[in-house]
């Protein structure tokens, strides 16, 4: 009988994960990129999502089968899916509410196994950490989140828009700290909205902001940092900030118009951006090497969608664009166009508005 | 380099550039016509190399760039098929769009594949925009009464009418049906035909098409799923006196198909139901228009293409009268003569909650 492993992650107390897989050599041991900072060694009881890796036999009896591939019943999706040489097979029990149980499984070797760990990092845990959250009325947005003096900012934007490269430089500077580069949480507490970090691939972040001047990686930097990862060599941590109360969002948009700029936005296109960033993100083809154009994971909504229309899945984006301006109403929304060449100009321009207490 | 023209019921009128392969399109050669004015043109494809018009632009993930009325896709791709797009004059009547496919190999099912990825989506946009709707459905008529089938690829659409015009219906549409004023206009396109569909028609099919049928299926096997390439046939071929131009829908009816069902389920649904699912349906056949849609409607929100799926679904509720039957029939994956049988009771009688 093969050994099993359980590796645990902890989400501020807010949601709790655990990964069962089997315990065998791994070459990618440790790899855990995009969770590594919820990594905990503690055992976690009751967790909202338990994720189940290895072979496994479908409870998809009773299903609606959509396009001969999707099997869906109510709470329930299961596939088995491709795309270019990866090959997947999923089960998700409370798809749309409740506890989550995901059986994954995949079947490849090298490169390809590598690819497959990110993948299900990205495109099928992320979106399903998103919806766990949104049910608890906590809110991620695609956006780098910094505190400066124990107030926080949201910098949101879509991929290429210099979040990272932007944090990194306001780390430099006195009396920021770092909260995520990629992602962050929002959630309305009584008078204010709090912002929690979600560092996604924190020790990502760590080597580069260590190593790099900007967030440009070559093949060999990618290299250099997998190679770092299997000798465990240790970076000195960028010190995190769990949380701190929003004072601003400024929206990041990087135009080749040459122009660098402040402006504003109202509620309404604050919420759009937030949205559609989100919708993007999620629906992205930025899933490195991994042949993926257009996410899995999203179509499985749609589908789900169409079987059940009156679904929380299906109202998701209605029921966000509600909650999201529930708790911005009277917020004040920045927006900097950003130019397509990037310079410390622009970090240097954030630490004047934010600092000069133009928010 | 040479120009077709195609007009669309009336309704859509557009312009194909480009190679003999991609303008004279098999799917919409039912709609060819000698010439358009560009006045009257809904889009015009080019597919050529061309100069994207990149200045003052906003760059989203590297890869698409947008400005007022453009969008412009670096790189995109589907399986082996890879493509830069650039759609000019986004919010105006005529959106003319560069097209430009990147893939080494230039096979003749990129073309194919391009129909549906991308003129299909069109036609479904400028149709809402002009008050009418495309639905993912096959319809047929008897006696100038329509009935339409809503589902999903693989669900039935084709096997069900089919069977139904050989009982004696006239055909009117099999994958996409338009709906205005409660009508339902043909949208005649080749029958995709694969070994789950072809029973009905089986006998009609010349030895060719047969063969063809077979290797296709062999190939998607030995593809393990990959390439699935469906055999084309014309409906004329078929059902040439039997073709009805459109119909007025008297019902409509969803069909979903379930597993470990030995009959079907029939229920009568609202309105707001079918349309909720037709939407769906509908979002998941056009993924990647729906993502450029998505691109643009991120900086620019409050216009006609960001407001395209709300219009999609208030038109569907305006063009489907209220005088309308709906109805959902959840059928067995695998269909039988009993199957057929009880969805023709259905369609026949309209009045047997479950049977």
């Amino acid at each position: 009988m093969k050994m099993k492993e359980v590796l645990n992650y902890n989400i501020h107390n807010i949601l709790k994960i655990s990964l069962e897989k089997e315990k065998n050599f791994d070459l990618m041991r440790g790899l855990d990129l995009e969770m590594s900072f919820f990594r905990v060694n503690e055992e976690i009881k009751d967790p909202d999502i338990i994720i189940k890796l290895g072979e496994f036999q479908p409870s998809n009896e009773d299903c609606y089968v959509v396009d001969h591939k999707y099997h869906i019943k109510e709470n329930y999706i299961y596939c088995k899916d491709s795309a270019d040489n990866l090959n997947w097979e999923i089960e998700i029990f409370g798809f749309e509410n409740g506890k989550s149980i995901v059986n994954y499984n995949y079947n490849s070797f090298g490169v390809n196994n590598l690819i497959s760990k990110f993948n299900f990092e990205t495109v099928f845990l992320r979106p399903l950490i998103y919806c766990k959250l949104k049910e608890k009325k906590y809110f991620m947005v695609h956006g780098g989140s910094i505190t400066f003096k124990d107030d926080a900012f949201l910098l949101s934007g879509c991929g290429g828009s210099y979040k990272t490269s932007i944090i990194m430089d306001l780390l430099k500077k006195s009396d920021f700290k770092y909260m995520g580069d990629d992602w962050a949480i929002l959630h309305k507490e009584e008078d204010s909205i709090k912002v929690f970090s979600f560092p996604a691939h924190f020790k990502l972040f760590n080597y580069v902001f260590n190593n790099k001047k900007d967030e440009n990686l070559t093949f060999v930097d990618k290299v250099k940092f997998i190679k770092s990862l299997w000798k465990k060599e240790n970076s000195e941590n960028v010190q995190v900030n769990d949380s701190g109360e929003l004072k601003g969002i400024i929206f990041l948009n990087k135009s080749n118009s040459g122009d660098f700029c402040f402006g504003t936005l109202d509620l309404d296109d604050a919420i759009n951006r937030l949205i559609n960033n989100t919708k993007l993100e999620m629906n992205s083809d930025s899933v490195p090497m991994s042949g993926f154009s257009l996410n899995p994971l999203y179509r499985y909504i749609t589908a789900y969608s169409y079987v059940f229309p009156d679904s929380n899945m299906a109202k998701l984006w209605k029921t966000l664009e509600d909650d999201l301006k529930e708790i911005l109403n009277n917020f004040n929304f920045y927006e900097l166009e950003i130019p397509d060449n990037y310079s410390s100009h622009v970090s240097d321009s954030i630490v004047d508005f934010i600092g000069g207490g133009c928010i | 380099m040479q120009v077709n023209y195609y007009n669309i019921n009336g309704i859509v009128k557009f312009a194909l550039r480009g190679s003999k392969n991609f303008t004279e399109s098999l799917r919409y050669s039912n709609y060819l016509v000698d010439y358009l004015g560009e006045d009257e043109l809904d889009f015009t494809i080019n597919l050529n190399k061309f100069d994207p018009n990149l200045e003052n632009c906003s760059i989203l993930e590297d890869n698409y760039y947008v400005k007022k009325n453009y969008l412009y896709c670096k790189k995109e791709s589907y399986k082996a098929l890879k493509w830069e797009i650039e759609f000019n004059n986004l919010e105006t009547p005529h959106i003319k769009v560069n097209l430009n496919i990147k893939s080494s190999l230039k096979l003749k099912v990129f073309y194919i594949l391009l129909e549906g990825l991308l003129i299909d989506p069109l036609i479904h946009y400028c149709l809402s925009k002009k008050s009418s709707c495309l639905m993912h459905a096959s319809c047929v008529d008897l006696n100038n009464s329509g009935l339409v089938f809503v589902a999903r690829g693989g669900a039935g659409k084709t096997s069900i009418s089919t069977n139904l015009i050989k009982k004696g219906f006239n055909f009117v549409s099999d994958n996409y049906t338009i709906v205005k004023d409660g009508k339902g206009i043909g949208f005649v396109e080749p029958l995709n035909i694969f070994t789950y569909n072809v029973s009905n028609i089986k006998n009609g099919l010349k030895k060719s098409k047969k063969l063809e049928l077979l290797a296709k299926n062999l190939i998607f096997k030995l593809s393990n799923g990959y390439i699935k390439v469906f055999t084309r046939i014309k409906p004329m071929d078929l059902f040439n006196d039997k073709i009805e131009k459109e119909t007025e829908i008297k019902s409509i009816f969803l069909i979903i198909p379930k597993e470990n069902l030995d009959k079907i389920m029939f229920s009568k649904i609202s309105k707001r139901e079918l349309v909720d699912h037709i939407y769906f349906n509908q979002k998941m056949e056009f993924p990647y228009f729906d993502r450029y849609i998505t691109y643009y409607s991120y900086l620019f929100s409050e216009n006609e293409v960001s407001g395209h799926w709300l219009k999609y679904k208030n038109g569907l509720y305006t063009n489907l009268n209220d005088g309308i039957n709906f109805y959902r029939i959840d059928v067995p994956t695998k269909y039988n003569k009993k199957t057929f049988d009880d969805i023709l009771k259905v369609v026949e009688n309209e009045r047997s909650p479950q049977l």
